[in-house]
Order: structure tokens, then C-alpha cells, then sequence
């Protein structure tokens, strides 16, 4: 039986084989992993449907594959053990079956219970790749300038030049180690996965203005690239200033973020927003909401999932907050510190960047002032906050020193109003100018 | 005064600067080729490929006249008209450097003539027919190509003693021909005035023609020059010439001791030399090797970043169609694009009787630098096409990797060779095995078969040949 790759999740077509996880000849188990493959969002392992022996691979660490197509010829029958090799024993505890079917799974992703400590980890390392299209080139003469090197053709060279590969580390696919167009791309592509230095994946030139680098565009800085546009373009965005004073808020933090040390947790800022904005999302449910106009009708959620914009070493990742709405803050900061983390080290899972019906994108860490945030459709508003300053207010017939934090919401002007945009931001300023009066009901 | 600045100057209109201001011109780039000499072509047009391949193929006329007759085909003693032969070959350079510079013109490329020299990374000052002026780039391109090389034991201040570019205007039919240099110009050179009559002697220092070509494809010209030509002296060496009213004394010295002999006229064809004197180098960070080739990295970019330099003045091999692909780079990098030279293979060809012509690795290279190598041969005595034209001493080889049987090299002498070695050339750089072009249908009956019958050899025995396999 050919394992085709099953359907993943919404709006994910498909990805790149980063590496396979099993050999020809091997044995597995139903709910092993088989491959690892790199969808636009996350890195996911494609589990066994049964179990069997590994017959044939059918696709090579690099592929794009679509949902549906044949990854591995699987012999359903289980005889022949001795001819499996043996893998070290921490193997198959190493990778447990993660999602026995993820389409299940995937399909109920928006409704699901949060499973903060899923033991499951879909990045586990394994202790070696299957088959490595990559090889240094052994060779064969030991001081040959003379006469032709590498054997790939000219347009090939050319397409090496610009994608900064260097040919010799390039393993042909023809015969004579004869080098494709299709083997540098596949070269291209796994070296992006490996994380290369960039100066490996790049090389430099010079031009009339002075010397220029040319790197090739990983996966996900494409994806982020064509979801901005869409955005950008598709959404009409209206862009709400508004001025927050923080200072009572940072007392409260200060106050309170010894005792939330103390049960290991960190209580940020974040944290206080998220909160924040649900209460704000409550009052004024359009910002909570999704615009289909396909039927001419209007998604109102009643979740609340946040989204929370990270910085990772490959680009911006937008993990989401979970059901904000029934969490405390003690929870809702070990879940962000959580997640943050795994986020950078793309150990995210799939369930984890959907769902989300508003987004926050807090640079304050970074020192930024006050920015225009760009809509993550489908929802139809995001928060972005740079660092607060301290700022003179007239207050009381004098001018005093309080931390004033500048906001801004952006909403798609196509369902949100003006007015309901701007009292959706006036809300999220009182709660952050009162944060008790919330719990108050005020 | 400085006029408005050039994008691109091109210094020296050969086929490599040519080439450079042309495609720096379609690459949108205000370019200016500037040249002393008021033809366009540089050597290769002027005095080069173009004029010793007329006289060659006038020279082949003649010859072939001769092997008629063993076809029973008789034809008179030819009588030759110098006049109208000259006039015949300034026709073909008048009518290709005309073209180069309607060309130019319709390029929108400035052709300047003088004489430029360097002021400063960024200006040339020029002298020539034009009043003195400067003109300032963003970038200068230097093909100014290379000169006959003449050493000073040879140095004679008399019209008798030729050098390639003297020898081409063929002044006369001299009776004693000495031609000292037996590479590729001594012997084209010596095969023209061979055939128009002269006895041509012809002394080579090292131990063979054409020394860096390998020796099996040596071996069937030296053969058919050994008869044409008077005679050829290997290891030896001209000590000195002396101009007598009766003739060039030569001394000449080899194993058996000094030696002299007289001669109507001397071609010396030892070797050229880059030109890059009196070029303002010096005004610059430029630096050249101790062979006085100017420095340049895979993009043809000399030391100095705002000039890059192409052609012969950069290197071995001077030819020209070398030049002409070193020229493209040059105009592309400037331009922002993201090459280099890397070609795998550069084609040479002596336009002999017969002609040789190579690429890529050659046997002795693959040898002396330890690469195991596995060499197919394929002689011509088994192709019918070379039977046909009663010319069976050719022959065909290809290098091949021992392994996989990829095709690094290829080898050929015999007539024609110049237009078959292309396909050698494909072959090398598509990285084609000896199984690809065996496979490869090529036309009956023609010499290129040779070609395919040679691949056959590497797994096989070819259909023509029967090579015993080895037990």
C-alpha cells in the first residue's frame, strides 16, 4: 500500500519533505513517524496509518509534496523482522505515535480542550537522517586544476551562482554524478531546512553601486511574504492611537510579579494585555469576528483565542492563547512562556498557530515606538504596542511623570466602524489605566 | 576637460572588446570603444585569424589542385597573382571590420580612436588623431590584446626578418623560408608560403610541434609537414641571425653541434606577448604577474575594482573567441549581473593541413597530474567518409573519466578537425558521458562519426573497429 499524505489542516495543501524518518526494509509501527515535513507554519511528522514494512520511499528529503500524494510503499504484512534494521532501542520511545489521525484532530482544532503539556513533541530528534541528499564530494584526483570539474551544465552553473550553492557539495542525481537544475533546487531547499549560516546560502557580487549578497527566500519568509500582501492589500485597514497611562498598571505588575515567580511563572505585560483585550472583545463582539462575504454573513466566536505575534531566528510565528476567557494570568503566563519558547525553536505544533481571533503584537521588549500593525485575516483586528515612556501629564492643576504607553488597533474597516473601532480602544485603555475596576465589573 | 562620463570604456577593439562594448551596450550601459588603430577587428580581424585562414584556404586551393591528380585529375603548374591575392584578403578584412562598426554604430556605442592611457582609477587620458583629451568612466574594460614576441638574439633591423604581422602582408614568395617556432603560428604560416612556393624549414627548441597538444595528435601533421615542408628540426635552437647581402645566415644549434644556413627570409614565431605597456597601469592599483599579464579574478575584475580586463593581456590561452566570452563577462558584471567566467572547456585549433583541435583535459595533463583517465582513440583509416576524401591519417580521441566515462577531453587531427572539436566541447560541458554521444545519432558519412565511434569504444567496440576486449 502506498502512505499518502493525509489531509493536515485548513488551508494547508501541503509541504516539504525535511527529512524521512524510516528506511527501505524497515519495520514500523501504525502511529510512527514516517517523514518530517515543513508546512508553511510548522514542522509536522506524518504518522504510519498501519503498521508494516517500509517497501520503497517514494519521495526524497526536499520534495514538495501535496496532500494526497504516495510518500512510502508500506508492505502491510509484518513478517520478516530480520530484515529490519535494527535501530537503537530509545528510538521508538523517542517518537511515539503522535497523532494517531490528524485529521481528526485538525478538524477540531478550533474547539479543542487546551493540552498545555502534551507530552507529544513533534520535532524529536532522531539520531540520524535517512538518507542524505547531501554529501561532500570525495575526490578523485588529488590536485586536479586541469581540465573539466564538475559535471553540471552551464545553465545549471549559472542557476548555482545565484542561489550561492557551491557545486562541488551538490550530489548529481545522473549518471556520472552529472548535476540537474532539480539538484541544486533540492540542495536549496535542504540546506535552508538545516539552517545554514546565511553566508553558506548566499553569495556575494558586485554591481556599479558597490557589492551586493543574494540568499535564497526560506519557505516561511515566503509565506509570511505572500500573507502580508494579501493583507496589506485585501484588508482596509483603519489604524486607532490612543494613549494608554500604565503607570498603576506597572505598579500592579511590580507588585504582583514576585508572588507569580514564586509558582514559576513570569508575569509580562503581555499577559496583562491579553486579558485585557478579551475584556474589550466581549464588549464589542465585531472585533471578534470574521468577515465572510462569500454568503454576505458575519462569524461571530465565542472563543476567545489570542494570537501573540514572536520573533524567531527565521521570522515572524504567531502562536496562539488558547480560550484566554477561562484562563487566570498565572495560567495564561506559563502558557505564553511556553509557548514563546517552542516557538522559537520551531517546536510548535500545528493545533497551536490556528485558531486565533485577534492577534497582539507587543514590541515593548524590543523598545519600539508606537507602529502600524497589519490584520492577520482571517480575524479582523490585532493590537500592536511598542515600549511605554515616561510622559508629563497635566493632572490636577500640575504636571506629574506617568508611563503613558501608546497604542494602537487596527481594525478591517469593512466590518468595524469608526466608532466601534475607537470604543473597542478606548476599552482596552481603561482596563490597562484600571486593571482592578475589570475584576470589578466597572 | 573631462567629457560626460562613459558607464563602460572598452580600451582595444579586438573580438574581445568588441564583444564587451557591445553587450554592455544592449545592457543599457553608455559605453565608448576606444582603439588606435582606425580599423575595428584588433589583431584577430587585422592581423590574425582572419587574414592567415584566407591565405590558408588560398593555400588549401592550391594543395588540393595537387591531389587531384591521384584522382586522375591533372592541372597545371598555378600561376599566382600577389596583387590581386592581397587585394583579395584586404576585401574580406575591409568587409568584416566595416561590419563591426556598423555594428558599434547602431549599438549606440562611441567609437573613439586613440591612443588612451591611464590617469587614474576612474580617467583615461587619450592621444591620437583626435586632439589630447581625458574622459572618465565608471568602469573601463582592457582588451588590449597581445604582439608578436620577438627575443633580442633575433632582433635584426631588416625587412627579411618577419613577424606574424609582417609575414601576413606577403610581400613576396621568398625560395628558403626559415620559420623559427614550431607552434601554431610558425606552422600555419609555414604552410601558406610552402604552398606558394617557398622551401620552409622549420626549427623547434622543444622536442616536437606543437608542444602542449598530445603527441599521438601530433604525429599525422608532422607526418604530411615532413613531406611538404623542406625540413624540421626538433631540439634545436637559433643562436643567432645574420643579415648578408645573399640572405639571413642562421646559426643553429642542436645535439649534433653548431650548424649555419641561408635563408631568403626569417619568420619568427617564438610567441606574443600581452600588451600592457604604456597603458597608465601604474596610475592604478592594477597588478600584473611576472609574465606581464594583468591580474583579473573570475569576473574579469582587475585589482584595481573599477577596471576589469579581458583577452589575451589577462592570459593563456590567446584566442580569441576565449577573449569574446571573457569580454561578456566583463560587460555583464558591470552591469549587476552575477557571473563569472567558468568555462570547462576552451577549444583550440591549428588551421593546418591537416588540421588539430582540442578541449578540455588533455592526455598528458590527465597523466602528469595522476587523474585516471581511460583514453578512446579512433583512427581515421576506419571511417568511410575519410576514405572518400583520401585523407585517412586523421584521427579521433576522446578522454574520457575511467569510472563513469565522462567526457573531459577531446582530441582531433585530421581535415576539419576546427569544425568537429564543438561537439567535443557540448560534450564537456553538458557533462555528457561517452554513452551520451554514442547514443547520439550522428550523419552518414561524415568525419563526426568518428566522434561517435570513438565514445562506442569506452564500453564496447565501435561498429567500424574491432577493438579485441582485454582479458
Amino acid at each position: 500500500m502506498n502512505v499518502e499524505l493525509p489531509f493536515l489542516a485548513e488551508g494547508i495543501e501541503g509541504g516539504d519533505v525535511v527529512q524521512l524518518l524510516v528506511r527501505e526494509g524497515e519495520q514500523v509501527r501504525e502511529g510512527q513517524s514516517l517523514i518530517e515535513l515543513e508546512t508553511d507554519k510548522a514542522t509536522v511528522p506524518v504518522p504510519a496509518p498501519a503498521a508494516g514494512t517500509v517497501v520503497r520511499l517514494l519521495v526524497r528529503p526536499g520534495d514538495h509534496v501535496t496532500v494526497g500524494q504516495a510518500l512510502i510503499d508500506l508492505d502491510g504484512s509484518e513478517d520478516e523482522p530480520q530484515k529490519a534494521k535494527t535501530f537503537p532501542s530509545e528510538r521508538s520511545t523517542a517518537a511515539p505515535a503522535p497523532n494517531p489521525d490528524p485529521r481528526e484532530k485538525a478538524g477540531h482544532a478550533e474547539v479543542m480542550e487546551h493540552q498545555e503539556h502534551e507530552p507529544t513533541h513533534p520535532m524529536t530528534p532522531l539520531p540520524e537522517p535517512a538518507q542524505p541528499a547531501v554529501e561532500p564530494k570525495p575526490r578523485t584526483a588529488p590536485t586536479s586544476s586541469a581540465g573539466p570539474g564538475i559535471p553540471a551544465p552551464p545553465s545549471v552553473r549559472r542557476l548555482a551562482r545565484e542561489l550561492g550553492v557551491d557545486l562541488s557539495q551538490v550530489k548529481g542525481s545522473e549518471a556520472g554524478g552529472r548535476i540537474t537544475a532539480d539538484d541544486v533546487k533540492v540542495f536549496v531547499r535542504e540546506r535552508t531546512k538545516r539552517g545554514a549560516s546565511p553566508s553558506a546560502g548566499s553569495s556575494t557580487y558586485s554591481t556599479p553601486y558597490g557589492s551586493e549578497r543574494r540568499a535564497s527566500l526560506p519557505s516561511i519568509r515566503r509565506k509570511i511574504a505572500s500573507n502580508m500582501t494579501q493583507a496589506w492589500t485585501t484588508i482596509p485597514h483603519v489604524h486607532q492611537f490612543q494613549d494608554a497611562d500604565i503607570t498603576d498598571l506597572m505598579a500592579l505588575h511590580k507588585r504582583y510579579a514576585p508572588e507569580f515567580k514564586k509558582k514559576g511563572a513570569t508575569l509580562t505585560l503581555s499577559s496583562l494585555f491579553l486579558k485585557a483585550i478579551v475584556h474589550a472583545l466581549k464588549l464589542y463582539p465585531q472585533l471578534n469576528a470574521t468577515l465572510d462575504l462569500t454568503n454576505g454573513e458575519v462569524i461571530y466566536k465565542d472563543y476567545y483565542n489570542i494570537g501573540v505575534a514572536v520573533d524567531t531566528p527565521d521570522g515572524l510565528i504567531v502562536p496562539v492563547v488558547h480560550h484566554v476567557d477561562q484562563k487566570d494570568l498565572l495560567q495564561i503566563s506559563l502558557e505564553l512562556a511556553d509557548l514563546a519558547e517552542r516557538t522559537r525553536k520551531r517546536a510548535i505544533k500545528l493545533e497551536e498557530l490556528q485558531g486565533a481571533t485577534f492577534t497582539l503584537s507587543n514590541m515593548g521588549g524590543i523598545g519600539a515606538g508606537p507602529f502600524l500593525p497589519i490584520i492577520n485575516p482571517p480575524q479582523v483586528g490585532i493590537l500592536g504596542v511598542g515600549k511605554a515612556r515616561m510622559t508629563p501629564v497635566y493632572r490636577d492643576g500640575q504636571f506629574v511623570p506617568r508611563r503613558v504607553l501608546q497604542l494602537c488597533v487596527a481594525y478591517d474597516h469593512r466590518l468595524i466602524d469608526g466608532a466601534i473601532g475607537a470604543r473597542f480602544t478606548n476599552e482596552l485603555v481603561k482596563v490597562l489605566e484600571d486593571f482592578q475596576g475589570m475584576f470589578l465589573g466597572l | 576637460m573631462a567629457e560626460s562620463r562613459y558607464d563602460v570604456a572598452v580600451i582595444g577593439a579586438g573580438p574581445g572588446g568588441y564583444t564587451a562594448a557591445f553587450h554592455a551596450a544592449d545592457l543599457g550601459l553608455r559605453t565608448a570603444l576606444i582603439d588606435e588603430d582606425p580599423q575595428l577587428g584588433g589583431t584577430c580581424l587585422l592581423r590574425g585569424c582572419i587574414p592567415s585562414k584566407a591565405l590558408l584556404h588560398a593555400a588549401r586551393l592550391i594543395t588540393e589542385a595537387e591531389e587531384a591528380a591521384a584522382w586522375g585529375i591533372q592541372f597545371d603548374k598555378p600561376r599566382i597573382d600577389l596583387t590581386v591575392f592581397r587585394d583579395r584578403v584586404q576585401t574580406i578584412i575591409g568587409k568584416l571590420t566595416k561590419g563591426v562598426r556598423t555594428l558599434a554604430g547602431s549599438r549606440k556605442v562611441d567609437v573613439i580612436q586613440g591612443r588612451a592611457m591611464l590617469k587614474d582609477a576612474t580617467t583615461l587620458r587619450l592621444s591620437g588623431s583626435d586632439t589630447p583629451r581625458e574622459l572618465s568612466f565608471a568602469h573601463a574594460i582592457f582588451a588590449t590584446g597581445s604582439q608578436p614576441l620577438t627575443p633580442a638574439s633575433l632582433k635584426l633591423d631588416d625587412p627579411r626578418v618577419m613577424d606574424s604581422t609582417s609575414a601576413l602582408q606577403l610581400t613576396d614568395i621568398p625560395a628558403r623560408l626559415l620559420v623559427i617556432g614550431g607552434g601554431y603560428i610558425g606552422l600555419e604560416l609555414g604552410t601558406v608560403y610552402q604552398a606558394l612556393g617557398s622551401a620552409v624549414t622549420v626549427v623547434e627548441a622543444m622536442p616536437r610541434l606543437l608542444n602542449s597538444v598530445d603527441a599521438d595528435l601530433v604525429r599525422p601533421l608532422h607526418q604530411c609537414l615532413q613531406r611538404r615542408f623542406k625540413a624540421i628540426r626538433l631540439n634545436t635552437t637559433v643562436e643567432r641571425l645574420e643579415a648578408r647581402e645573399e640572405g639571413l645566415v642562421a646559426t643553429f644549434t642542436d645535439s649534433q653541434g653548431a650548424s649555419t644556413e641561408t635563408f631568403d627570409r626569417v619568420l619568427v614565431a617564438v610567441g606574443r606577448s600581452p600588451s600592457t605597456g604604456r597603458l597608465g597601469l601604474e596610475h592604478t592599483q592594477i597588478t600584473v604577474t611576472s609574465k606581464g599579464f594583468i591580474h583579473v579574478d573570475r569576473q574579469m575584475r582587475t585589482t584595481e575594482p573599477t577596471i576589469f580586463a579581458i583577452g589575451d593581456v589577462v592570459g593563456e590561452p590567446m584566442l580569441a573567441h576565449k577573449a569574446t566570452h571573457e569580454g561578456l563577462v566583463a560587460a555583464q558584471v558591470i552591469a549587476g549581473r552575477q557571473t563569472v567566467f567558468d568555462a570547462a572547456a576552451i577549444p583550440a585549433v591549428v588551421f593546418t593541413d591537416p588540421e588539430i583541435a582540442w578541449c578540455g583535459l588533455t592526455e598528458e595533463t590527465a597523466k602528469a597530474s595522476g587523474q585516471v583517465v581511460k583514453v578512446a582513440r579512433f583512427p581515421w583509416a576506419a571511417s568511410g567518409r575519410a576514405t572518400t576524401l583520401g585523407r585517412t591519417e586523421g584521427l579521433t580521441k576522446l578522454i574520457l573519466d575511467a569510472e563513469s566515462g565522462r567526457v573531459l577531453g577531446m582530441g582531433l587531427c585530421g581535415v576539419g578537425a576546427g569544425e568537429l572539436i564543438a561537439e567535443g566541447v557540448l560534450a564537456i560541458e553538458m557533462g555528457a558521458l561517452a554513452e551520451d554521444v554514442a547514443a547520439s545519432i550522428h550523419p552518414h558519412p561524415t568525419l563526426s562519426e568518428t566522434v561517435m565511434e570513438t565514445a562506442e569504444s569506452f564500453s564496447g567496440s565501435p561498429t567500424h573497429l574491432f577493438v579485441p576486449k582485454r582479458s
